[in-house]
């Protein structure tokens, strides 16, 4: 699956919220990096959020915005055509941070992950919440 | 399936919880601390001294009593401790960096040595590495080179010697031995003049392009073109050993002699003779050419190939620099952000003075003591005045002993420097 900048760019600012937040545990941390690093992220731009992590990185406004960071994430999970357990943990941990009711968590998840394993477009997607 | 909509909820968001349940008469208090001052006032005749063991109680029983109120400590602590949070989660986060570069410093390094050794095996084994190269590219090319360099300084001589006999040569009964090779050619044809000296020295680097051409026709597999240099070399050879047979002919003949033709010149020995001196060895030194060129390409190939490899060693090399350059700093970083986070440690474990909210207390005590010298006390209105006056002196004194009259800081800090520890 072709990574674009966006995603990139969506990704960089989820890896950003990781970085500031005390939930996220170190191997959470190195495992991102990781994912990241094999999905053609520079090293660099990752080592500069590692370092110098910009504060005050809030949750996506709206409820759209939301669900297009977390497609765009299951996205990245899937361009290597696999899911592994501790990716679709992460996924969860930003589903419950992006304040969806606890209930629906996992089932959302599981609801991206089967829509990107189908090739549904991330715009295909928004239009179900319309 | 579950529809999108159906699964996306949303959380309540929060408001503010309120606080006011907890929150103190702090109008009572005061009212209380004014009839303290007030009533110790009137019990000690409003005297200076009085007064100032009032304050000291005053001070110490309400740092006391701060010192006890967990709760507002707790509260009063709360921006520290959640700095020292931010503090150890960044620790925690530039420690795991650390981690990291560990982990690509010592993947670096296992790749350093693995193409130090491929730089190494490449030159013995280059087919293992996808390049078309004999093993010893090297020594074959140096054989080569060893064999060319003899053959090209006698094609010199012999190309310079025959062209000279051939061009300007005037034959006479003791040049007759040395018809094809002729040991005076330089000094000769020097002084034949310099142009004849030019033309003799050039004329075997001619061969030798037509033999570079050879070679490079070889490359591209023109057959045709290479036929086409043999018989273009052999009848320039053909050329000169005519000439120089001519030569010697004319020398030798007679009255009755036929004059020098090509069928003569076909069955005369020394024809041959120079024919097969120049174009054989000239053949040859184009085959040896062409084949230290071939173990020139082999030993570039190779040479192309660990160049590579090094390039991509010294971007590794480059990276470890780089990493070593962020991983000292970001270690410098921790040490600093462990002093602060110890520091703060300190502050929390330290207790804090609510010195704004004291001095409230503190005005009102003061303002009870001296109403009580204003309306309780028996004196004349100028001693009453002097009085106040120490009063006022003693309340300066407090006030500057425990570092409440400067600043306006909410609070004062108690607590001990981890750094002057022992």
């Amino acid at each position: 699956m072709n990574i674009t900048s966006e995603v990139k760019g969506h990704f960089l600012r989820l890896y950003q919220m990781a970085m500031t937040d005390g939930n996220f545990s170190k191997a959470e941390w190195k495992m991102l990096y990781e994912f990241a690093r094999e999905r053609g992220i520079s090293q660099s731009e990752l080592d500069q959020v590692f370092l110098s992590p910009t504060d005050n990185i809030g949750i996506p406004e709206t409820v759209e915005t939301r669900v297009e960071y977390l497609y765009d994430l299951t996205r990245m999970i899937w361009a290597d055509g696999e899911v592994t357990p501790d990716e679709r943990e992460t996924l969860i941990k930003y589903i419950r941070k992006f304040q969806f009711e606890d209930d629906t968590v996992v089932p959302l998840a599981d609801y991206f992950i089967q829509k990107v394993k189908d090739g549904i477009s991330k715009e295909a997607l928004l239009l179900e919440l319309k | 399936m579950t529809s999108l909509k159906d699964l996306i909820r949303m959380k309540p968001t929060r408001g503010k919880s309120e606080t006011g349940a907890d929150q103190e008469d702090t109008q009572t208090i005061k009212v209380t601390y004014f009839q303290r001052g007030f009533g110790d006032s009137k019990d000690s005749m409003g005297h200076p001294s009085s007064f100032a063991a009032g304050l000291a109680d005053l001070y110490e029983s309400y740092k006391e009593k701060c010192r006890e109120a967990d709760r507002e400590q707790h509260l009063l602590k709360q921006p520290m401790v959640e700095e020292q949070n931010g503090l150890l989660t960044e620790i925690e986060r530039k420690e795991t960096f650390l981690e990291l570069k560990k982990e690509e410093t010592a993947k670096l390094n296992q790749e350093i040595q693995g193409l130090d050794n491929d730089i190494a095996e490449v030159k013995v084994n280059p087919g293992k590495y996808g390049v078309k190269a004999d093993k010893r590219p090297k020594a074959q090319f140096y054989i080569g080179l060893f064999v060319l360099l003899p053959i090209t300084a006698y094609l010199i001589v012999f190309y310079m010697s025959a062209s000279y006999s051939a061009f300007f040569k005037e034959f006479s009964t003791d040049e007759l031995t040395a018809a094809i090779f002729d040991a005076q050619t330089y000094s000769k044809a020097l002084n034949e003049g310099v142009m004849e000296l030019i033309f003799v020295c050039t004329i075997p680097f001619a061969f030798m392009g037509l033999g570079y051409l050879i070679h490079m026709f070889q490359k591209n597999k023109a057959t045709l073109k290479i036929i086409g240099l043999f018989l273009i070399t052999f009848l320039f050879d053909a050329i000169l050993a005519y000439q120089i047979e001519m030569k010697v002919y004319d020398f030798n003949r007679t009255l009755n002699s036929p004059d020098f033709n090509i069928e003569y010149a076909f069955q005369s020995v020394a024809f041959w003779g120079i024919i097969f001196a120049g174009f054989v060895v000239y053949i040859i030194w184009g085959l040896v050419f062409d084949f230290i060129m071939k173990e020139y390409d082999n030993l570039d190939r190779v040479q192309q190939y660990v160049k590579k490899l090094k390039e991509d060693k010294s971007h590794r090399i480059k990276r470890l620099e780089e990493i070593k350059v962020s991983t000292d700093a970001v270690t410098e970083e921790i040490t600093g952000l462990r002093g602060k986070a110890r520091e703060l440690q300190a502050k929390i474990d330290g207790f804090i003075f609510p010195k704004q909210k004291y001095l409230v207390l503190h005005t009102r005590y003061a303002k009870g003591w001296i109403k009580a010298i204003l309306k309780e006390i028996a004196l004349p209105a100028n001693e009453k005045d002097q009085l106040i006056h120490a009063c006022q002196e003693v309340e300066k004194a407090h006030l500057s002993k425990y570092g409440l009259g400067v600043g306006n800081a909410e609070s004062i800090l108690f607590y001990t420097n981890p750094d002057t520890d022992d």
